[in-house]
């Protein structure tokens, strides 16, 4: 079993406001569930996400 | 299917309601309990290795998205659902998807993935702004089913709650429900004319009539003849091409006043209203937006109201908060708590609001 997942608060830019502002844990839950990305995918070297 | 089944299924038959006398006690046995496979991250990550793909679990402002074992604890914690978990995955050349998987062996929720799939590859035939829709997946003996759908970046919008909405996103919300509704559903794709939620009927005010009768002493007397009224005021509401989930919560809104719903579970041939009435419902806390989308939804085009839609909304309305209120009924009966009577008693003032809000713009005849 993996280890235990909680989401972290994290820093967005609210594309309702144009400003900054903490995603709570369950919002971005809420978000995920329904295909929206919380934020874009990491750029790597592997196409644009990380390996 | 029944009237009653299909209405209850209507409002309860998302994947996030759990029964709520069900017992916990440790995640795997509840995992069992659930039907969730003991091997379902094994199984997730050949199903991904078999297309060359890869799950995202890493975002660029250093978030981390669950693993799907990882989904199914969250789940469980939180008393949620566990009929099926979102993932993001890219595939051999970067590209980015949003993956919808299956980590129990429940047919009934294996039949649901598969509406979903044929409900979304028609509605985007349709042009209906939906998210696009790629690809299914069958479960195989080690792999799981999912449907592949395009994700929609941060950038694009958000659920937002009542109070974010502004009066250009209930409008826009309101002219595609009515789009929709004016659909003939003969104009279908034939593959969603084939499936049984396109073909049941539903009577929509045989069922809220019935509901009034069962709702017992938790609805005055007088409210009850008034639904009677309303029900016998015309013929059966009709039935139209509905998002049949049409809340706050299924509803990606953006900064330009796009609207996008999410969620085609539980799309159906459902009736005139319903859509708009679940949508009002999640309004209401917000007077201006709401009035701003009731006068979108009931606007003829020439100014005037449209009375076929002003009684059909009132129905639609009466009736979600009347399903609400009689299940709660029925399943506590007498020995229900304070809350749920509370709960109770606000759905019941729901049911008031609509017959309300009905006699406000067309008065009743003395």
């Amino acid at each position: 079993m993996a280890k235990k997942f909680v989401f972290e608060p994290v820093e967005a830019v609210d594309p309702l406001t144009g400003e900054k502002r903490l995603l709570s844990a369950k919002e971005q839950e809420e978000m995920l569930e329904r295909g929206i990305l919380v934020s874009n995918p990491k750029k790597t070297d592997r196409g644009e996400t990380e390996k | 299917m029944s009237q009653e089944a299909g209405i209850e299924a209507t409002f309860f038959g998302s994947p996030d309601y759990v029964p709520t006398k069900s017992e916990g006690g440790g995640v795997w046995r509840e995992r069992q309990e659930r039907g969730i496979l003991p091997d379902a991250q094994e199984r997730f990550n050949k199903t991904l290795e078999g297309r060359g793909w890869r799950q995202i679990t890493e975002l660029a402002d250093g978030s981390r998205l669950p693993t799907l074992d990882e989904w199914v604890e969250l789940r469980i914690e939180n008393r949620r659902g566990t009929k099926f978990f979102p993932c993001f995955v890219e595939d051999g050349a970067g590209e980015v998807f949003f993956v919808k998987t299956q980590a129990g062996n429940n047919q009934g929720d294996l039949d649901s993935l598969r509406r979903e799939a044929t409900i979304l590859r028609g509605f985007n035939e349709m042009g209906y702004p939906s998210p696009k829709f790629y690809e299914y997946g069958e479960p195989g003996e080690e792999t799981l089913a999912f449907i592949k759908l395009e994700p929609i970046r941060p950038e694009q919008g958000r659920v937002a709650a009542a109070s974010e909405w502004r009066e250009d996103h209930a409008v826009e919300a309101m002219r595609l429900i009515r789009q929709t509704e004016e659909t003939p559903l003969t104009n279908l794709p034939e593959e969603l004319k084939e499936m049984e939620v396109f073909q049941s009927e539903i009577k929509v005010t045989e069922v809220m009539t019935d509901l009034a009768r069962r709702a017992g002493k938790y609805l005055s007397e007088g409210t009850k003849d008034r639904l009677k009224n309303l029900a016998g005021e015309g013929g059966e509401v009709r039935t139209v091409i509905a998002h049949g989930d049409m809340t706050l919560k299924n509803i990606v809104i953006g900064w330009n006043g796009e609207v996008m719903p999410v969620d085609f579970e539980l799309a159906k041939r459902g009736f005139l209203g319903q859509d708009a009435g679940k949508l009002l419902t999640g309004l209401r806390g917000n007077r201006e937006v709401f009035g701003r989308a009731l006068e979108a939804y009931l606007n003829n085009g020439k100014g005037e109201i449209d009375e076929e839609r002003l009684r059909a909304l009132m129905v639609g309305m009466a009736t979600e908060n009347l399903v609400h209120l009689v299940s709660r009924v029925e399943y506590y009966g007498e020995g229900m708590s304070e809350e749920i009577r509370g709960e109770v008693a606000a759905f019941g003032e729901r049911v008031e609001d609509a017959l309300k809000i009905r006699e406000a713009i067309k008065p009743e005849p003395n």
